[in-house]
């Protein structure tokens, strides 16, 4: 009797950490459900061309086009990225293999509480200094512009890129290291010929990450970028405003009638965010599965 | 009888007895989103303040209002416009207009510009929202080239604006450069600036930095706004369809009241009394 207690009360907590374990995935499928559900409509009611292609977000006339939108959110992305990639891999070497002991243990966790600054943060620091200090280097009619968008958000992708990378070059084996160095090849070409090569994927699956975290911001960019939909003119120039994916969601959703073009269309910009955003981390997490492999560990 | 049984007795009395006790009028109102908070801050008071009539407040847009009061699905349609011609003639002359508040927007600039620039006209006004005029030299200011400040679309105040200075607010102001999502964000964006136009409710004017100009020779004050001098002001109205019941009439006159004026100054637009 005894025994058989002991049986069921180790079968149910089994259950319990499953149902657990599951309340995930079941919750990610609800959401590609939901939003699917509320964004097909908008598809067929723009025609899929017109709304992805369509250069016009207006609802005044009932004109939805995801163009402006996709090419900020494009713009931004590959502006923060780049921002974050070109000082944040750098400092990851340092990090792992140049810093004294002691300055890494001051240098990481500082990167870390970057990570953990709320966005609304970011935004307002970007109002109050950033946007008044490009309109005055850079002589544009205003700050709020993709530019500052970019700086914004790079900054936010920094501890991303950092702190992957870090790991992923910490752990590249050390008789690698030691080989080369033996061998006669000094530090900077250890770095650089043997060390970086070993560790890219982790570097590249940090800046994939990077990626989904610039694409999915939204309080902060909402603040600097200039909310106007419109295409810039050249396509690339960073130095106007314009309007990404999510602030356009955040802007517009509180507004929108249940039910109406307008709430299925702003569903459908976010169909396209989270497919764009899941192919990102599924690539990412193929990248980390192929580096363990490699590396060997866990 | 034991214990379980009367508290369930006594609490089936107290369920049947309260729509008994609380048999209230109910009075509902519909229609636009730019009158909604007043009249649904004007409800709430007046629901508290007697028990004959309860007031239900819903949003929808002024057509949808005045729809609904023409059909009877509403006791009270709300419109930030006048009624339409056609809809008169759809729904018959029997509509009575009660105007309860009036809505004023003030076309503001940067100060740096406000010492050369303190008078526009509307078409110039329209211009420079509509890209057409992009440096300040143009309108006998600084050789500047302009910012234009909107708010996003669903604002009442960029409504009331578009209609005054473009003609209908589904028109696209094309010079804009940035859209602020309220009046205080639209306010830091000016002052921040040195070159910048955009519009204000009235209710946000003040401070050193962000100053209201002249449309057509008028500057926008209360007065000028309630008089109806200054170009670019609505009135915001209640409909109601054929003879105004009493419950309806009471309603109306506690808005039109001193405390429903004082709510109808709290929530930015400009009383009529």
């Amino acid at each position: 009797m005894r025994a058989n207690f002991k049986n069921i009360k180790e079968k149910l907590i089994e259950d319990l950490l499953f149902i657990a374990a599951i309340s995930s995935i079941v919750v990610i499928l609800f959401i590609f459900i939901f939003l699917m559900k509320e964004g097909a409509f908008a598809f067929l009611e723009n025609g899929v061309f017109n709304f992805i292609f369509g250069t016009k977000w207006r609802m005044e006339t009932g004109t939805y086009g995801m163009a402006p939108l996709i090419i900020g959110s494009l713009l931004v992305t590959i502006g923060a990225v780049g921002f974050a990639t070109i000082l944040g891999i750098p400092s990851a070497i340092f990090l792992s293999e140049l810093a004294p002991p002691r300055m890494g243990n001051i240098l990481k966790p500082t990167v870390e509480l970057l990570n953990s600054i709320p966005s609304i943060v970011y935004g307002f620091i970007g109002v109050v200094l950033l946007l008044t200090s490009l309109r005055d280097t850079f002589d544009m009619i205003d700050g709020h512009s993709f530019l500052a968008g970019s700086i914004l958000l790079g900054v936010m992708a920094l501890p991303t890129i950092i702190t992957i990378s870090d790991d992923a070059i910490t752990s590249v084996p050390k008789d690698l290291r030691e080989g080369s160095l033996a061998l006669g090849a000094t530090r900077w070409q250890t770095i650089r010929r043997v060390v970086l090569p070993s560790a890219i994927s982790g570097i590249m699956a940090s800046i994939l990450l990077a990626i989904g975290r610039v694409l999915g911001e939204t309080m902060a960019i909402m603040l600097v970028v200039g909310c106007v939909a419109r295409v810039p003119s050249p396509f690339f120039n960073f130095f106007q405003s314009g309007d990404t994916m999510t602030a356009r969601i955040a802007s517009e959703m509180g507004e929108a009638a249940r039910g109406s073009l307008q709430y299925h269309s702003l569903f459908g910009i976010g169909v396209l965010l989270l497919i764009i955003v899941t192919v990102l981390n599924v690539i990412a997490d193929l990248i980390r599965v192929r580096i363990q492999k490699k590396v060997g560990r866990g | 009888m034991d214990k379980k049984k009367m508290i369930f007795s006594i609490f089936l009395i107290a369920i049947l007895t309260v729509p008994a006790v609380h048999s209230a009028e109910v009075l509902t109102i519909t229609g636009s989103s730019t009158v909604l908070p007043v009249a649904a801050k004007c409800a709430e008071v007046f629901n508290e303040k007697q028990d004959d009539i309860i007031v239900q407040v819903s949003g929808g847009g002024s057509g949808h209002g005045i729809e609904a009061v023409a059909t009877g699905k509403a006791d009270i349609g709300m419109a930030s416009r006048e009624v339409k011609d056609s809809e008169i003639n759809k729904y018959g002359d029997r509509f009575i207009e009660h105007t309860i508040a009036k809505d004023g927007v003030a076309v503001v600039v940067s100060s740096d510009i406000y010492k050369k620039v303190q008078n526009l006209t509307k078409e110039q006004i329209k211009m420079i929202f509509d890209g057409k005029i992009k440096n300040w030299k143009e309108v006998g200011g600084p050789d500047r080239r302009i910012l234009v400040v909107v708010r996003k679309s669903g604002s009442g105040t960029r409504d009331t604006f578009m209609e005054a200075i473009f003609g209908s607010s589904k028109e696209e102001a094309r010079g804009k450069y940035i859209e602020t999502s309220e009046n205080s964000e639209m306010k830091t964006a000016i002052s921040q600036s040195d070159i910048a136009i955009g519009y204000l409710g009235l209710g946000y004017l003040g401070g050193k930095e962000v100053k209201a100009i002249a449309v057509d020779g008028v500057f926008p004050t209360k007065e000028t706004v309630k008089d109806g001098t200054y170009p670019i002001a609505r009135s915001l109205y209640l409909y109601t369809m054929g003879k105004t019941s009493l419950e309806e009439g009471k309603f109306i006159n506690f808005i039109l009241s001193e405390e429903g004026q004082k709510i109808i100054k709290e929530e930015g637009f400009v009383s009529v009394r």
